[in-house]
């Protein structure tokens, strides 16, 4: 049977669009099946496994994640949680989610986890009346590299957006999204000791998910 | 019937420009930053300092001369549950802590300061604490009042020189209480520097946070502890708590005595 040259035409375009769909689909699948361990303790920190409610999970797709709280003899607590990632679902941004809740960003900064050369992190401060939170958050790829862009935040993120698709579907990234933070108590003057306190943890999250990786520590 | 619906051309083109314009800028509201707490978040830049604008004067970082005198005012607030929730309710004393005591320990190079406690000019003592002073270290060797005491083995130490913001000192030892020899675990650490504002002028000090846990039997008590240490000056501000309250000392002048 001979199909005239249009439907020919046509039905490549489909069966082209179709792989590439799928392709893209299983490439995307496949970002979003790495969930490697956190740190049981770092130094004097104790950690303790802390899910992600089920609710927060379901706003990100349901994907693979995990969550920890560590605590030091202090009695101070920086609460840890990795998300793998797959669909733009999952890339939700801090940004958007805690500013639901009453919060808005009143400080972000990006700068390097643990020195020169190494990867980079987004802090933020969330702030509710005189109560603030601080947070770092940034991805994670297999291969170690970072980025602390918001991924999906809301349209004008397109861009950021491209990237992850590129990450994903052409270059086969995994990626967890790492997020790390804790209240700033009443009389921490600046915030001095929560942010030592997050750096502690994320440092050690940075290296841990680098040699899990890749082993390339 | 099929309806065609031209658009002028230049009607065109602005809706499409705004489509695009839309997708590249965002439908939404930008997300605002008010960056009002930008000193909340340091980049880390390197010899960046965690603390500026704090200047600490030079000299021992609690004096040990018997005489020495520092008048505070201390705020006493009743803790009203067992899980530390402090009540409003609070009285204001005015007090003296003097150094009453001070020997040479460990081959003279030491010298344990006994620092004794009066309020509102009450000629009874109500608490002593006991410090060990070495070149390099201030430890806690005990503490007592109304009858109760907390003597620490070997002495617990809260801060050494040349001060390290953030490095945490550990303690394992004993502690003896109500005739009870308790294993004893402890932590201490710089926060960070503050200039605490007296009567006299500004004192640069070190915030040094204390943790004290104690082993007893199948509970563990956990006694949380502030000193703020002016090189120079002593020991400016405190916060402890005692007989069920949390109290809050704030040196308002001293007196130094000469060797």
């Amino acid at each position: 049977m001979n199909l005239p040259t249009p439907f020919l035409k046509v039905g490549s375009i489909i069966a082209v669009a179709a792989a590439l769909g799928t392709f893209s689909s299983y490439r995307f699948v496949h970002a979003g099946q790495w969930l490697p361990p956190m740190p049981d303790s770092v130094g004097q920190w104790t950690g303790v496994e802390a899910p992600l409610p089920q609710n927060t999970l379901a706003i990100l797709g349901n994907p693979m994640a995990a969550g920890r709280d560590y605590t030091n003899p202090f009695g101070e607590i920086v609460r840890a949680s990795l998300v793998s990632a797959g669909p733009f679902e999952n890339y939700h941004d801090p940004t958007v989610c805690v500013t639901g809740g009453g919060f808005s960003l009143s400080a972000k900064k990006t700068f390097h986890i643990d020195g020169p050369g190494s990867g980079e992190c987004r802090a933020m401060v969330f702030r509710h009346g005189d109560y603030r939170i601080i947070m770092y958050y940034w991805q994670q790829n297999r291969d170690g590299s970072t980025s602390p862009e918001a991924r999906m935040g809301n349209y004008r993120d397109i861009l950021a957006r491209l990237q992850t698709g590129y990450g994903a579907v052409v270059q086969g990234h995994q990626t967890v999204l790492v997020r790390i933070y804790a209240s700033i108590a009443e009389d921490d003057t600046d915030g001095v000791q929560a942010q030592r306190n997050i750096d502690d943890i994320a440092r050690a999250i940075y290296h841990s998910l680098k040699k899990n990786g890749t082993g390339k520590e | 019937m099929v309806i065609r619906l031209r658009l002028p051309y230049r009607f065109a083109g602005t809706t499409a420009g705004m489509l695009a314009l839309a997708l590249v800028t965002g439908c939404s509201e930008a997300i605002h930053n008010s960056a009002d707490d930008d000193r909340f978040i340091r980049t880390h830049e390197p010899g960046a300092d965690p603390s500026p604008g704090v200047t600490m004067n030079s000299g021992p970082l609690l004096p040990t001369e018997v005489g020495t005198r520092w008048h505070n005012r201390m705020l006493v607030r009743p803790v009203n549950s067992p899980a530390g929730v402090e009540g409003a309710d609070q009285s204001m004393y005015l007090g003296d802590d003097v150094i009453t005591e001070s020997r040479p320990v460990a081959g003279g190079t030491a010298r344990d300061v006994t620092l004794t406690m009066w309020q509102n000019g009450i000629p009874k003592p109500y608490r002593k604490a006991t410090y060990r002073v070495k070149a390099t270290t201030v430890s806690l060797v005990s503490l007592s009042g109304e009858g109760q005491s907390l003597i620490l083995t070997p002495p617990m130490p809260l801060i050494q020189t040349p001060p390290q913001e953030g490095s945490p000192l550990s303690w394992d030892g004993s502690a003896q209480t109500a005739g009870q020899h308790l294993s004893a675990k402890g932590y201490s650490r710089i926060s960070r520097r503050e200039t605490l504002k007296l009567d006299t002028g500004k004192y640069g000090s070190f915030r040094v946070d204390t943790v004290l846990r104690l082993d007893v039997g199948t509970r563990q008590l956990t006694i949380p502890m502030t000193h703020w240490f002016s090189p120079g000056s002593g020991i400016l501000k405190q916060k402890f708590f005692f007989s069920n309250a949390a109290i809050q000392k704030d040196v308002v002048s001293f007196s130094l005595r000469k060797s």
